[in-house]
Protein backbone atom coordinates (compact mmCIF):
# COMPACT_ATOMS: atom_id res chain seq x y z
CA UNK A 1 0.00 0.00 0.00
CA UNK A 2 1.37 3.13 -0.77
CA UNK A 3 1.62 5.72 1.79
CA UNK A 4 1.84 9.80 1.73
CA UNK A 5 5.52 9.51 2.36
CA UNK A 6 5.96 6.58 -0.23
CA UNK A 7 4.99 9.46 -2.82
CA UNK A 8 7.03 12.57 -1.74
CA UNK A 9 9.68 9.81 -1.43
CA UNK A 10 9.24 9.33 -5.29
CA UNK A 11 9.28 13.10 -5.91
CA UNK A 12 12.14 13.86 -4.07
CA UNK A 13 13.90 10.68 -6.08
CA UNK A 14 13.17 12.34 -9.33
CA UNK A 15 15.25 15.38 -8.60
CA UNK A 16 18.57 15.05 -9.68
CA UNK A 17 21.44 16.86 -7.80
CA UNK A 18 22.93 19.59 -9.85
CA UNK A 19 26.30 18.17 -11.39
CA UNK A 20 30.05 18.19 -9.58
CA UNK A 21 31.65 20.48 -11.57
CA UNK A 22 33.89 19.52 -14.02
CA UNK A 23 36.87 20.78 -13.35
CA UNK A 24 36.61 19.36 -9.20
CA UNK A 25 36.11 16.03 -11.40
CA UNK A 26 38.93 16.15 -13.73
CA UNK A 27 41.27 16.96 -10.92
CA UNK A 28 40.30 13.95 -9.00
CA UNK A 29 40.78 12.25 -11.92
CA UNK A 30 44.12 13.31 -12.85
CA UNK A 31 45.17 13.26 -9.62
CA UNK A 32 44.11 8.96 -9.16
CA UNK A 33 45.68 8.43 -12.88
CA UNK A 34 49.36 9.79 -12.10
CA UNK A 35 52.14 7.34 -11.86
CA UNK A 36 52.47 6.48 -8.28
CA UNK A 37 56.55 6.62 -7.72
CA UNK A 38 59.26 7.37 -5.09
CA UNK A 39 60.01 6.65 -1.39
CA UNK A 40 57.95 9.42 -0.51
CA UNK A 41 54.41 7.31 -1.84
CA UNK A 42 56.07 4.21 0.38
CA UNK A 43 56.25 6.28 3.46
CA UNK A 44 53.01 8.18 3.04
CA UNK A 45 50.99 5.04 2.44
CA UNK A 46 52.52 4.09 5.70
CA UNK A 47 53.16 6.93 7.60
CA UNK A 48 49.57 7.57 8.59
CA UNK A 49 49.38 4.25 10.24
CA UNK A 50 49.60 4.14 13.85
CA UNK A 51 51.13 0.63 13.82
CA UNK A 52 53.58 2.35 11.95
CA UNK A 53 54.29 5.24 13.62
CA UNK A 54 54.51 3.14 17.15
CA UNK A 55 57.08 0.67 15.75
CA UNK A 56 59.53 3.43 14.40
CA UNK A 57 59.34 5.28 17.19
CA UNK A 58 59.75 2.24 19.13
CA UNK A 59 62.79 1.68 17.11
CA UNK A 60 64.15 4.91 17.16
CA UNK A 61 63.74 5.23 20.98
CA UNK A 62 65.85 1.50 21.07
CA UNK A 63 68.27 2.53 19.00
CA UNK A 64 68.71 5.56 21.05
CA UNK A 65 69.20 3.72 24.33
CA UNK A 66 70.69 1.13 23.72
CA UNK A 67 73.76 3.40 22.07
CA UNK A 68 73.68 5.95 25.28
CA UNK A 69 73.99 2.70 27.16
CA UNK A 70 76.65 1.58 25.50
CA UNK A 71 78.59 5.17 25.16
CA UNK A 72 78.00 5.62 28.79
CA UNK A 73 79.54 2.08 29.53
CA UNK A 74 82.52 2.74 27.31
CA UNK A 75 83.42 6.20 28.54
CA UNK A 76 83.21 5.71 32.23
CA UNK A 77 85.91 3.91 32.88
CA UNK A 78 88.22 6.55 31.61
CA UNK A 79 91.82 4.80 33.09
CA UNK A 80 91.41 1.88 31.56
CA UNK A 81 89.64 2.94 28.32
CA UNK A 82 89.96 1.29 25.08
CA UNK A 83 90.95 3.61 22.60
CA UNK A 84 89.56 1.48 19.77
CA UNK A 85 86.25 1.77 21.58
CA UNK A 86 86.61 5.42 22.34
CA UNK A 87 87.49 6.01 18.61
CA UNK A 88 84.75 3.95 17.85
CA UNK A 89 82.14 6.07 20.15
CA UNK A 90 83.20 8.90 18.74
CA UNK A 91 82.31 7.65 15.55
CA UNK A 92 79.04 6.22 16.62
CA UNK A 93 77.61 9.52 17.95
CA UNK A 94 77.17 11.30 14.21
CA UNK A 95 75.51 8.16 12.87
CA UNK A 96 72.95 7.96 15.32
CA UNK A 97 72.34 11.75 15.11
CA UNK A 98 72.27 10.99 11.58
CA UNK A 99 70.13 8.04 11.82
CA UNK A 100 67.41 10.30 14.26
CA UNK A 101 67.26 12.91 11.33
CA UNK A 102 66.73 10.64 8.50
CA UNK A 103 64.22 8.65 10.63
CA UNK A 104 62.38 12.00 12.05
CA UNK A 105 61.72 12.87 8.46
CA UNK A 106 60.88 9.83 7.20
CA UNK A 107 57.97 9.72 9.99
CA UNK A 108 55.31 12.49 10.14
CA UNK A 109 54.81 12.79 13.67
CA UNK A 110 54.02 15.55 15.58
CA UNK A 111 57.73 17.92 16.73
CA UNK A 112 56.74 16.92 20.37
CA UNK A 113 57.09 13.55 19.91
CA UNK A 114 60.58 13.78 18.07
CA UNK A 115 61.56 16.17 20.63
CA UNK A 116 60.54 13.64 23.16
CA UNK A 117 62.72 11.14 21.23
CA UNK A 118 65.85 13.56 20.82
CA UNK A 119 66.43 13.87 24.52
CA UNK A 120 67.75 10.91 25.31
CA UNK A 121 70.67 12.11 22.68
CA UNK A 122 70.80 15.40 24.10
CA UNK A 123 71.57 14.13 27.25
CA UNK A 124 74.02 11.98 26.12
CA UNK A 125 75.84 14.89 24.23
CA UNK A 126 75.83 16.65 27.62
CA UNK A 127 77.61 13.93 29.21
CA UNK A 128 80.59 13.52 26.54
CA UNK A 129 80.92 17.26 26.97
CA UNK A 130 81.47 16.82 31.15
CA UNK B 1 63.06 -17.73 -20.67
CA UNK B 2 63.50 -19.06 -16.82
CA UNK B 3 60.44 -19.69 -14.80
CA UNK B 4 61.50 -16.89 -12.82
CA UNK B 5 61.23 -14.56 -15.55
CA UNK B 6 58.04 -16.01 -16.72
CA UNK B 7 57.06 -16.06 -12.96
CA UNK B 8 57.80 -11.89 -12.53
CA UNK B 9 56.09 -11.17 -15.73
CA UNK B 10 52.72 -12.86 -14.74
CA UNK B 11 52.88 -11.10 -12.00
CA UNK B 12 53.44 -7.59 -13.28
CA UNK B 13 50.93 -8.17 -15.65
CA UNK B 14 48.41 -9.44 -13.06
CA UNK B 15 49.31 -6.12 -11.19
CA UNK B 16 48.49 -4.25 -14.24
CA UNK B 17 44.86 -5.70 -14.45
CA UNK B 18 44.37 -5.10 -10.70
CA UNK B 19 45.32 -1.41 -11.16
CA UNK B 20 42.92 -1.23 -13.83
CA UNK B 21 40.70 -3.04 -12.37
CA UNK B 22 40.52 -0.60 -9.34
CA UNK B 23 40.94 2.35 -11.20
CA UNK B 24 37.92 2.16 -12.62
CA UNK B 25 36.46 0.81 -9.49
CA UNK B 26 37.27 4.12 -8.38
CA UNK B 27 36.02 6.29 -11.70
CA UNK B 28 32.97 4.57 -11.79
CA UNK B 29 32.22 5.41 -7.82
CA UNK B 30 33.02 8.95 -9.07
CA UNK B 31 30.95 9.15 -11.48
CA UNK B 32 28.02 7.54 -9.72
CA UNK B 33 28.38 9.59 -6.24
CA UNK B 34 30.08 12.57 -7.71
CA UNK B 35 27.14 14.48 -7.88
CA UNK B 36 25.64 13.27 -4.44
CA UNK B 37 28.81 14.02 -2.41
CA UNK B 38 28.17 17.62 -4.33
CA UNK B 39 24.89 18.24 -2.62
CA UNK B 40 25.93 16.86 0.73
CA UNK B 41 28.82 19.09 0.41
CA UNK B 42 26.96 22.02 -0.33
CA UNK B 43 24.39 21.32 2.69
CA UNK B 44 27.46 21.57 4.93
CA UNK B 45 29.71 24.24 3.25
CA UNK B 46 26.97 26.98 1.98
CA UNK B 47 29.31 27.82 -0.54
CA UNK B 48 29.77 26.10 -3.72
CA UNK B 49 33.48 26.03 -4.31
CA UNK B 50 34.75 25.51 -1.27
CA UNK B 51 32.02 22.09 -1.49
CA UNK B 52 33.89 21.11 -4.68
CA UNK B 53 37.14 21.60 -2.96
CA UNK B 54 36.16 19.64 -0.27
CA UNK B 55 34.70 17.08 -2.52
CA UNK B 56 38.21 16.92 -4.34
CA UNK B 57 39.98 16.73 -1.26
CA UNK B 58 37.64 13.64 0.44
CA UNK B 59 37.40 11.55 -2.52
CA UNK B 60 41.47 11.67 -3.03
CA UNK B 61 41.69 11.28 0.68
CA UNK B 62 39.46 7.83 0.70
CA UNK B 63 41.56 6.92 -2.68
CA UNK B 64 44.81 7.29 -1.19
CA UNK B 65 44.01 5.34 2.10
CA UNK B 66 41.50 2.99 0.56
CA UNK B 67 43.21 1.60 -2.98
CA UNK B 68 45.57 -0.54 -1.77
CA UNK B 69 43.61 -2.56 1.38
CA UNK B 70 41.02 -4.06 -0.87
CA UNK B 71 37.69 -2.17 0.26
CA UNK B 72 34.67 -3.25 -1.67
CA UNK B 73 32.34 -1.19 -3.79
CA UNK B 74 29.66 -1.23 -1.50
CA UNK B 75 31.70 0.03 1.16
CA UNK B 76 33.00 2.92 -0.94
CA UNK B 77 29.55 5.71 -0.59
CA UNK B 78 29.52 5.93 2.85
CA UNK B 79 33.12 6.14 3.56
CA UNK B 80 33.29 9.06 0.53
CA UNK B 81 30.53 10.78 2.48
CA UNK B 82 31.78 10.23 5.37
CA UNK B 83 35.05 11.87 4.27
CA UNK B 84 33.02 14.54 3.00
CA UNK B 85 31.25 15.62 6.62
CA UNK B 86 35.29 14.59 8.17
CA UNK B 87 36.65 17.55 5.73
CA UNK B 88 33.76 19.76 5.72
CA UNK B 89 34.29 19.91 10.12
CA UNK B 90 38.20 20.13 9.26
CA UNK B 91 38.22 23.10 7.52
CA UNK B 92 35.59 24.57 10.00
CA UNK B 93 37.57 24.06 12.99
CA UNK B 94 40.91 25.25 10.56
CA UNK B 95 39.21 28.93 10.24
CA UNK B 96 36.50 28.74 12.25
CA UNK B 97 36.25 32.55 12.89
CA UNK B 98 36.99 33.17 9.18
CA UNK B 99 34.57 30.77 8.42
CA UNK B 100 32.24 32.38 10.38
CA UNK B 101 32.56 35.92 9.29
CA UNK B 102 32.23 34.63 5.75
CA UNK B 103 29.06 33.22 6.64
CA UNK B 104 27.44 35.77 7.96
CA UNK B 105 28.95 38.42 5.36
CA UNK B 106 27.76 35.76 2.48
CA UNK B 107 24.69 34.81 3.67
CA UNK B 108 22.74 38.04 2.39
CA UNK B 109 24.91 38.82 -0.77
CA UNK B 110 25.61 35.26 -2.10
CA UNK B 111 22.68 34.15 -4.27
CA UNK B 112 22.61 30.55 -4.15
CA UNK B 113 22.20 28.40 -7.38
CA UNK B 114 19.69 25.67 -7.70
CA UNK B 115 20.77 22.30 -5.60
CA UNK B 116 19.07 19.97 -8.25
CA UNK B 117 19.00 20.05 -12.33
CA UNK B 118 15.50 20.52 -13.32
CA UNK B 119 13.54 19.62 -16.58
CA UNK B 120 11.18 23.10 -17.97
CA UNK B 121 8.10 20.50 -17.78
CA UNK B 122 8.26 19.86 -13.97
CA UNK B 123 10.57 22.97 -12.99
CA UNK B 124 7.54 24.67 -10.66
CA UNK B 125 7.60 21.49 -8.63
CA UNK B 126 10.79 21.02 -8.42
CA UNK B 127 11.40 24.55 -7.31
CA UNK B 128 8.92 24.15 -5.01
CA UNK B 129 10.57 21.22 -3.55
CA UNK B 130 13.71 22.64 -3.17
CA UNK B 131 12.38 25.42 -1.43
CA UNK B 132 10.65 22.71 0.94
CA UNK B 133 14.29 20.79 1.34
CA UNK B 134 16.27 24.26 2.15
CA UNK B 135 13.71 25.31 4.83
CA UNK B 136 14.41 22.07 6.61
CA UNK B 137 16.97 21.85 10.01
CA UNK B 138 20.71 21.12 9.06
CA UNK B 139 20.44 17.88 10.80
CA UNK B 140 17.23 16.96 8.83
CA UNK B 141 18.49 18.48 5.59
CA UNK B 142 21.18 15.61 6.02
CA UNK B 143 19.80 12.40 6.86
CA UNK B 144 17.74 13.05 3.81
CA UNK B 145 20.23 13.76 0.90
CA UNK B 146 22.29 11.00 2.58
CA UNK B 147 19.00 9.00 2.45
CA UNK B 148 17.26 10.14 -0.85
CA UNK B 149 20.49 10.78 -3.22
CA UNK B 150 23.41 9.20 -1.18
CA UNK B 151 21.30 6.08 -1.18
CA UNK B 152 23.08 4.61 2.12
CA UNK B 153 20.99 2.38 4.74
CA UNK B 154 20.21 4.06 8.20
CA UNK B 155 22.84 2.10 9.57
CA UNK B 156 25.00 3.97 7.01
CA UNK B 157 23.96 7.07 7.52
CA UNK B 158 24.53 6.75 11.84
CA UNK B 159 27.92 5.71 10.66
CA UNK B 160 28.74 8.96 8.83
CA UNK B 161 26.39 11.53 11.21
CA UNK B 162 27.92 10.19 14.35
CA UNK B 163 24.27 9.47 15.92
CA UNK B 164 22.10 6.30 16.64
CA UNK B 165 20.29 4.49 13.56
CA UNK B 166 16.92 5.40 15.43
CA UNK B 167 17.67 9.08 16.14
CA UNK B 168 18.74 9.11 11.99
CA UNK B 169 15.23 7.37 11.14
CA UNK B 170 13.48 9.34 13.61
CA UNK B 171 14.98 12.75 11.38
CA UNK B 172 13.95 11.12 8.44
CA UNK B 173 10.75 10.62 9.48
CA UNK B 174 10.63 14.13 10.53
CA UNK B 175 12.03 15.97 7.50
CA UNK B 176 9.38 13.88 5.96
CA UNK B 177 6.71 15.11 7.30
CA UNK B 178 8.25 18.73 7.36
CA UNK B 179 8.39 18.66 3.94
CA UNK B 180 4.79 17.27 3.45
CA UNK B 181 3.22 20.16 5.70
CA UNK B 182 5.34 22.49 4.00
CA UNK B 183 3.89 21.17 0.19
CA UNK B 184 0.28 21.47 1.47
CA UNK B 185 0.92 25.14 2.68
CA UNK B 186 2.35 26.14 -0.51
CA UNK B 187 -0.74 24.52 -2.74
CA UNK B 188 0.54 21.22 -3.43
CA UNK B 189 -0.69 17.88 -1.54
Amino acid sequence: MSTPFDTLEDQLNALRPARLPATARRSILHEMQRPVTGHGWAFWQFGHRIGFQVALAGALSLTLLVGWQWLSRSLRPVSHANPAKIVASNGLLPSLALWETKLAAACPMGENTVAVLRSPSILTNIQIRR
Amino acid sequence: MTPSATISIWQGANRVIDDATDRTMWQRMLHQCGDGLFLYARQLCHNDADAADVVQEAFLRVWRKHSNNGVTEPDLPALCYSAVRFTVLDRQRQAARRWRREVAAGESLYEQPPLFESSLEKAEEHAKLEMAVRELPIEQREVLTLKIWGELTFQQIATVTDESPNTVASRYRLALAALRQHLEKAGKP
